[in-house]
């Protein structure tokens, strides 16, 4: 091997290596240890309490994803059916949930379904009462419902994509053929969409099954999921349990991702994508009619209302029924540094991870046998492994021996590298795939060495797939509330953290002020990233 | 194996565009193509028979039965998309079983019918396959398999061959108007090739802007287009337009870039009139006749058996066809600019005025 | 001292755990995580002591059946948050000494009161020790003794009652005059007493376990 090969791996091998040494060490670290202290594994399996947290955890991901699906499905029928004004607009806010960090989504909850919110308020006034009479924010309806609201978008806009690739001459080949709607729908249209309707099912199952911050603020302490009872298994240092439970999670995860993946492959192309059939509003019957409106009003409600209650969120205080900008101040005076925190380690961590995902991306593209397995591997493995034990193993591993214990950001930015890492990764290797090759050629038959091909001809091409890349994983940065929670020292909270710590002392104005921020902060990523993809950022998914 | 009668059918488009009024009769078993350039409207019509137009006006009759409001599905109708459109997830078997599975037919007369259209388009061998395993070509016939597989009335073809090479297509060609002959079934074919058309057709329909220009059989339109459109479109003429100047005995004197042509037949005198000469009437000469026109010589291109001779009339393309080798020859070795032609007087066809 | 208001909830007065599992009272309550709080660990402990110890009955009992009623916070700034914003939830668990920060706070009598538990004839509650040790091997040992007497004399145990809401362990202070409305230890008998060291030591692992069963739905 020259030297020119050797400083190729050397490149590939960079980031694999910084992964190595703050993934997949301290994980292992902690969970190897951990087996040699504390409860012993068939301890944990056999305790009650365990086993209801275990079996809890599966079936509100089965139950969140059959929801999701069920909900979730007339409307990707719609979307790429239905033609109407601003459709283009009502496809790109579906993207929001994705980067709106879950504990704002709590708050967005809490403020339509929860008491005194939105849908509180008006019932309190059609019965004519001063207390609260409706409250679904909470326990196990609370949690299914804001796991359904993060999902919905996603089947909708997989499974749409997917309708939106089908021939409709095929569509009529079988109506031609005989077929009822009914037949079409059965033998037709549901076998096209069913890898986009598994590989969305899967998806939505996994984060489901691993969902923290929506089950800690509603599951009152009693329903947990495993990432939850890991968290409660570190704080009273009962490392046995929290490593079993580590292990058990890592199972279920990486067949999940097996699946996954082996759908990935299943093409499910019917060939041109001739003009897409859709249809206007009014060709449809009054009883359809209403159905459509029905369906539009329970996404309105279900998927944009919380976005857009966190206004009122941020200005009306439950407790007294008034509302005040004493949140904004108390938020801005007292919790400054919130915001600052915020942006500073995401910053960094937004860096970080576009600076690794090159050289990652470009791994995951390589023609050799094991690098790209190994790359994508590594890129998942924050997806699946739980950030609490990731964080408690950067605490243990590096934090303790280098003294950083007293101040630890650095780990708080690395645990936020971990969590944008896949995302930055996927858009910059999206990006490269859409380069023509041709034009690589040409830099290579004109002289270009391996180096200044990639910096004058790739980057700049890549520049807006590694913006996008940046841009999704500073939002994902910046919501992440499950590492840094468990990390952060009063002096690093962020905001995330902060709305957490404010929704427990009851601080409802504060929180909703600090979600408030949050999420323009994550809109204003969102639009950038729209802008640069130019409307294509669901492709990045 | 029906009639089908399209009578005034018409479709207007919210952007202003129209498709129609078509008048147009099938023959029962007759096939029948559209011909015509692209956005004339031959798929549109199709789609209207096949019933996937909505707000169509006019009468669609099968047999003196009108169709119109019928479901697309209830109209008993074979159809062949451009795109081919098998069904993926399904085998071959699966995909020609369609139609029949929909119709409720047994499994063994279902079995029976897939394995008798297997065999004559010879794709017995593919049955198990899956469509993804199905190379073009064979996919064609996979789709026409499954269009005939509940013995429709109608058959509709919408440019099925357009995505293959030329050899194939040929191929095809042959086979669709062989098993249509054996079958007897009514057949509507849409394409933009000519030859295509012509080579397989009962009759072609010249089909521009949304309207027929004129209806026969490739002969009828070849040797007599009935407007100046069919006659530029089926290159089966040279057009011209001039003035008529005198008139005598049967035969008009006209006036065309600056010549003079003597073309048999009747006019008003002063009156503008539109003419086609096919090019293997036109005849060229190196010599320069005295009362022939003139023309540049721009290209000669040797075709199987003859030449086909590009000429500039003074801004006017001509093409002329001959079978003079020694002529060619001699335009190509004395470098020769200047062609003179003249026209076959009996084989100039009017077009109109 | 202490006084209750007992006109709308007259079993305040001689508090049993029995009369905290009805749902008048139940439904008001709220507790802390055992696992997390130290007034939620002692709630725990104070309840596993009067049915260990005096009642001879199986404590999990009553946590089955109050399961679904209270509302268990998971700390006690949670936990009084709940208490003070909600009029519904009026019984918190938690510190003898809150009726003198009430009154601190409002400058008037306190609107707060304490009902520890009765039973043989006698009031009842967990006494809750806070303090300052030297950890075992430290680098500057000598500096933590300084320290600890530091946190002993006059000055800094004076500061404690008003800013740690606890009683100063020098006796001879004068405690601030909201402290009239607090919960003297003198004026309780000790829960703690019914459990020895040992027995804690020895079965809190199981305890909290057996809690957390008892929790799950």
């Amino acid at each position: 091997m020259n030297a020119r090969g050797l400083a190729g791996y050397a490149v590939l091998a960079f980031p694999i290596l910084l992964l190595t040494v703050f993934i997949l060490c301290p994980v292992l670290i902690v969970t190897l240890q951990g087996f040699t202290s504390g409860t012993s594994f068939l301890d944990v399996v056999a305790s009650p309490a365990i086993q209801f947290t275990i079996i809890f955890t599966f079936s509100q991901a089965i139950l969140s994803t059959i929801m999701a699906v069920c909900i979730g499905l007339p409307g990707a029928f719609l979307i790429a059916r239905l033609r109407f004004r601003g459709k283009s607009l009502v496809k790109a806010m579906m993207i929001v949930p994705f980067v709106l960090p879950p504990i704002v989504v709590v708050v967005g909850f809490l403020q339509m379904f929860g008491p005194y919110g939105v849908i509180d308020s008006i019932l309190m006034w059609i019965q004519g009462s001063s207390s609260s009479v409706f409250n679904l924010a909470k326990g196990v309806p609370g949690i299914i419902l804001a796991h359904t609201f993060y999902n919905v978008p996603l089947v909708l806009l997989m499974v749409s994509a997917s309708l939106e690739r089908l021939n409709p001459e095929i569509e009529e080949s079988a109506e031609i053929l005989g077929a009822t709607p009914l037949q079409r729908l059965r033998r037709i249209t549901l076998p096209h969409i069913m890898p986009s309707l598994l590989a969305a099912a899967v998806l939505t199952f996994m984060f489901c099954f691993m969902s923290f911050p929506i089950v800690l603020a509603f599951g009152q302490g009693v329903y947990l999921t495993i990432e939850a009872q890991i968290y409660n298994a570190f704080r009273i240092f009962d490392y046995g349990q929290a490593s079993s439970l580590t292990l058990i999670q890592i199972v279920v995860t990486l067949s999940l991702a097996f699946v996954y993946v082996k759908l990935g492959t299943r093409e499910d192309d019917s060939g041109p994508t001739a003009s897409i059939k859709t249809t206007t509003f009014s060709r449809y019957r009054l009883a359809e009619r209403c159905l459509i409106i029905g369906y539009l009003v329970l996404i309105v409600v279900l998927v944009l209302g919380p976005i857009a209650t966190i206004t009122r969120a941020s200005v009306f205080d439950p407790m007294a029924q008034t509302y005040t900008f004493d949140g904004f101040t108390n938020l801005f005076t007292a919790g400054s540094w919130y915001l600052v925190n915020s942006l500073f380690y995401a910053g960094l961590a937004t860096m970080f991870a576009v600076v690794l995902g090159v050289p990652l991306a470009i791994a995951i593209r390589s023609k050799s046998k094991t690098v790209p397995t190994l790359a994508s591997t590594m890129i998942l493995l924050p997806l699946g492994i739980s950030s609490v034990t990731v964080a408690y193993g950067l605490v243990l591993v590096i934090a303790v021996p280098l003294g950083l214990i007293t101040n630890p950001w650095p780990i708080i930015v690395v645990a936020q590298t971990i969590i944008g890492l896949p995302f930055s990764a996927r858009a910059i290797e999206i990006a490269m795939s859409k380069i023509d090759s041709a034009i690589l050629e040409q830099a290579d038959s004109l002289g270009a060495s391996r180096i200044q091909r990639l910096l004058f001809v790739e980057l700049p091409l890549l520049a807006p797939g590694i913006l996008v890349g940046g841009v999704f994983a500073f939002a994902m940065a910046i919501g992440e509330m499950s590492a840094t929670l468990f990390i952060a020292l009063p002096q690093n909270y962020t905001l995330a953290v902060a709305i957490y710590h404010y929704l427990g002392i009851r601080a409802f104005v504060e929180a909703g002020a600090a979600a408030l921020v949050l999420v323009i902060i994550c809109v204003i990523a969102f639009l950038v990233m729209e802008r640069i993809s130019k409307g294509s950022t669901g492709g990045a998914l | 194996m029906v009639e089908v009668e399209l009578r005034g059918l018409i479709r207007e488009f919210s952007d202003g565009s129209r498709i129609g009024p078509i008048d147009l009769q099938v023959r029962d078993g007759e096939f029948l193509t559209l011909l015509g350039p692209s956005g004339s409207g031959k798929t549109t019509t199709l789609r209207m028979v096949a019933g996937f137009i909505e707000n169509v006006g006019g009468s669609l009759l099968f047999d003196g039965k009108d169709m119109v409001n019928v479901e697309p599905r209830e109209r008993h109708i074979g159809m062949v998309f451009q795109s081919v459109a098998l069904f993926p997830n399904m085998t071959v078997f699966g995909n020609i079983s369609f139609g029949p599975d929909m119709a409720g037919w047994s499994r063994e007369k279902t079995i029976e019918r897939v394995e008798e259209l297997a065999d004559l388009l010879g794709i017995r061998h593919l049955l198990l396959r899956k469509i993804s395993e199905v190379s073009g070509g064979e996919a064609q016939r996979v789709a026409l398999a499954r269009a005939l597989a509940t013995n429709p009335k109608l058959l509709l073809l919408d440019e099925p061959l357009s995505a293959l090479d030329l050899q194939l297509r040929e191929r095809l060609q042959t086979e669709i108007r062989r098993i249509q002959r054996k079958l007897k079934i009514t057949t509507i074919y849409v394409t933009h090739s000519q030859d295509e058309a012509f080579a397989i057709s009962d009759r072609v329909a010249i089909l521009n802007d949304g309207i027929v220009s004129q209806v026969g059989t490739p002969e009828e339109l070849y040797d007599s287009p009935a407007n100046e459109f069919v006659a530029r479109f089926l290159g089966s003429g040279n057009v011209f337009s001039g003035q008529i100047k005198e008139v005598s005995g049967g035969h008009l004197k006209v006036l065309s870039n600056d010549n003079w042509f003597e073309i048999p037949g009747e006019g008003e005198i002063n009156s503008q009139i539109i003419f086609s000469v096919k090019p293997e009437d036109v005849i060229i000469s190196d010599s320069l006749p005295v009362d022939w026109a003139e023309a540049e010589l721009i290209a000669i291109t040797p075709q199987v058996g003859s030449f086909k001779v590009s000429l500039d009339f003074n801004g006017i393309p001509i093409i002329a066809l001959t079978y003079d080798e020694e002529l060619v020859m001699r335009l190509r070795s004395n470098g020769e600019k200047t062609i003179a032609f003249a026209f076959k007087t009996e084989s100039i066809i009017i077009l109109g005025n | 001292m202490n006084t209750i208001n007992t006109t709308s909830h007259p079993q305040l007065a001689n508090l049993t755990f029995a009369d905290l599992a009805e749902a008048e009272l139940a439904s008001a309550l709220v507790t802390e995580n055992p696992r997390f709080s130290s007034p939620g660990l002692a709630f725990l402990l104070s309840q596993i002591a009067v049915y260990e110890e005096l009642l001879h009955e199986d404590w999990t009992i009553w946590w089955n059946n109050i399961s679904n009623a209270i509302d268990v916070q998971e700390g006690w700034t949670a936990a009084w948050s709940v208490w003070s914003g909600d009029p519904s939830k009026h019984l918190l668990v938690s510190y003898g000494t809150d009726p003198a920060y009430s009154a601190n706070d409002l400058g008037t009598a306190p609107d707060t009161a304490v009902a520890p538990f009765y039973y043989d004839d006698q009031h009842w509650a967990w006494m809750q020790v806070e303090g300052v040790g030297l950890v075992k091997n430290g680098p500057n040992p000598e500096l933590g003794r300084a320290f600890i007497d530091y946190c002993l004399n006059v000055t800094v145990q004076t500061e404690i009652p008003l800013n740690q809401w606890m009683f100063p362990v020098r006796t001879d202070l004068t405690l601030p005059s909201v402290y009239q409305y607090a919960i003297h230890p003198d004026e309780v008998s000790m829960l703690n007493h019914l459990l020895s060291a040992n027995q804690i030591a020895s079965n809190l692992t199981d305890w909290l376990n057996l809690w957390d069963t008892t929790r799950t739905p």
